[in-house]
């Protein structure tokens, strides 16, 4: 610290007193100046001098900022959403990529598989406490909120909880349904991607592909409306065609993205 | 959404909800704005400046430990961002301190008019202008935003009673300065 920026309390107590009486939050604080200037009386101009300063910068105004600010921001904040949610992109788009090699039959069959093991385990190891209590979380009516936000206000916890999902093989409709409020409504983009990946995994059921079509034109955000292009071409899903255009004719599409999205969709547009 | 404070908010930020950043910029772009505008006397400046600060609450969310108040920690970033931009002589200062040329040139025009108060006004911005980063600093943020000695001083890396001596001084020489204009 700088010595010298520190008052010399000998000669310079009146100043000091002043500085921690204006920096304080006394509303009277013209009464306390007066107070200071009488126990100073040889100090009076200058404590008058100093306070007039302090009192006339109130005059200073700020002219109100202007709509550029707010433009800006919200410019960095999308471009800010965009990087974070491209890191778990990558993640996606690398099971993406194991997606396009799925067919629904395929998928099917892995289902199968995976729900054989599932009895097999069970039978084996009489582990189903381990297993169930899950599912039943799951299953139970209270639970297909799970990611709401509103109950649920961690988006790593809703993602965990949309997660439990894609260990099922048969859904109840309602957890179809509180996926496709998810994919509507979820403000965080991670969650709304994990949401259509586990869609996806039940997309031989006819309303799991009616939700993803449907949700297409609700869409703000390029990643989702690339993922959700991804997937449909994947599906070979050409009953999307109008969603599609409707999203294409709005303005929530980035010029970039819209350029790609309409270049990929023509095999089904 | 509107009930969660600044602190529960940039715990969501952390946990990876960047967009609630929006929620914390409605909340404080006002009163950092004012902060860069008195210390820039630029709009343009100030509202870059605004911007500035929230993709640095971004870039060093997770260094944010929720000790004391939110909005402590964004007037820290917002004292080094602007000290910064002083310091590497930031081409969006010069432009500020352009504008202040041209500020002088147009008081002397008006110099031999009688005193309104927006001359004052202009003759006390100029003052604040003058004066040394350090005390204005201190003025503004005791001055326009409240905030306490203690803080600034821990904001400043430096005792509470080198603000406090800063604040009077800036205030003598803002004096003497509107004095011999």
């Amino acid at each position: 610290m700088n010595q010298k920026e520190n008052f010399d309390p000998n000669v310079e107590t009146h100043m000091d007193e002043l500085s921690e009486l204006l920096g304080s939050t006394l509303s009277n604080k013209k009464i306390h100046v007066e107070r200071l200037q009488v126990s100073y009386p040889n100090h009076k101009e200058e404590i008058d001098k100093a306070f007039e300063v302090w009192k006339s910068l109130e005059a200073l105004d700020v002219p109100e900022p202007s709509g550029d600010m707010d433009a800006g921001f919200y410019k960095m904040l999308n471009k800010a959403q965009s990087d974070e949610a491209a890191i778990s992109h990558t993640v996606g788009t690398k099971k993406s990529k194991i997606f396009n090699l799925l067919t629904p039959q395929r998928l099917a069959v892995a289902a199968t598989f995976a729900l054989g093991l599932a009895i097999g385990q069970w039978l084996d190891f009489g582990n189903a406490s381990a297993v169930q209590p899950e599912i039943d979380k799951i299953e139970s009516s209270n639970e297909v909120s799970f990611a709401s936000y509103e109950q649920t206000p961690s988006a790593y916890d809703r993602i965990k909880g949309i997660n439990k999902i894609k260990e099922q093989d048969n859904p109840d409709l309602k957890i179809i349904k509180a996926l496709n409020d998810v994919i509507l409504n979820d403000p965080n983009v991670n969650v709304r991607l994990t949401a259509i990946e586990t869609m996806v995994l039940f997309s031989d059921m006819p309303e799991a592909r009616t939700y993803l079509i449907s949700a297409i034109p609700y869409q703000g955000s390029s990643i989702v409306q690339l993922e959700l292009a991804d997937i449909m071409i994947m599906l070979e899903e050409k009953e999307s065609a109008d969603e599609w255009n409707e999203l294409l004719q709005s303005d929530m599409l980035e010029p970039d993205a819209k350029i790609h999205l309409q270049e990929n969709l023509k095999t089904i547009l | 959404m509107e009930n969660l404070n600044d602190i529960e908010i940039m715990r969501l930020v952390q946990s990876g909800e960047i967009h609630r950043v929006g929620t914390l910029y409605e909340r404080h772009k006002k009163s950092l704005y004012a902060y860069f505008y008195r210390c820039s006397n630029d709009r343009s400046v100030s509202e870059d400046m605004v911007q500035n600060v929230f993709m640095k609450v971004i870039k060093y969310k997770d260094q944010f430990k929720g000790h004391g108040q939110f909005n402590y920690w964004l007037f820290r970033i917002a004292r080094h961002t602007w000290l910064d931009s002083i310091k590497k002589n930031d081409p969006m200062y010069r432009a500020a301190e352009i504008n202040n040329d041209h500020l002088e040139g147009s008081y002397s025009a008006r110099a031999a008019h009688m005193m309104t108060q927006e001359d004052q006004k202009e003759k006390l911005r100029r003052a604040l202008d003058q004066i040394s980063s350090e005390k204005k600093d201190a003025i503004i943020l005791s001055r326009y935003h409240g905030l306490d000695y203690k803080t600034i001083a821990e904001m400043s890396d430096c005792t509470e009673n080198a603000i406090k001596s800063r604040v009077m001084r800036g205030l003598m020489e803002i004096k003497e300065i509107v004095k011999r204009n």
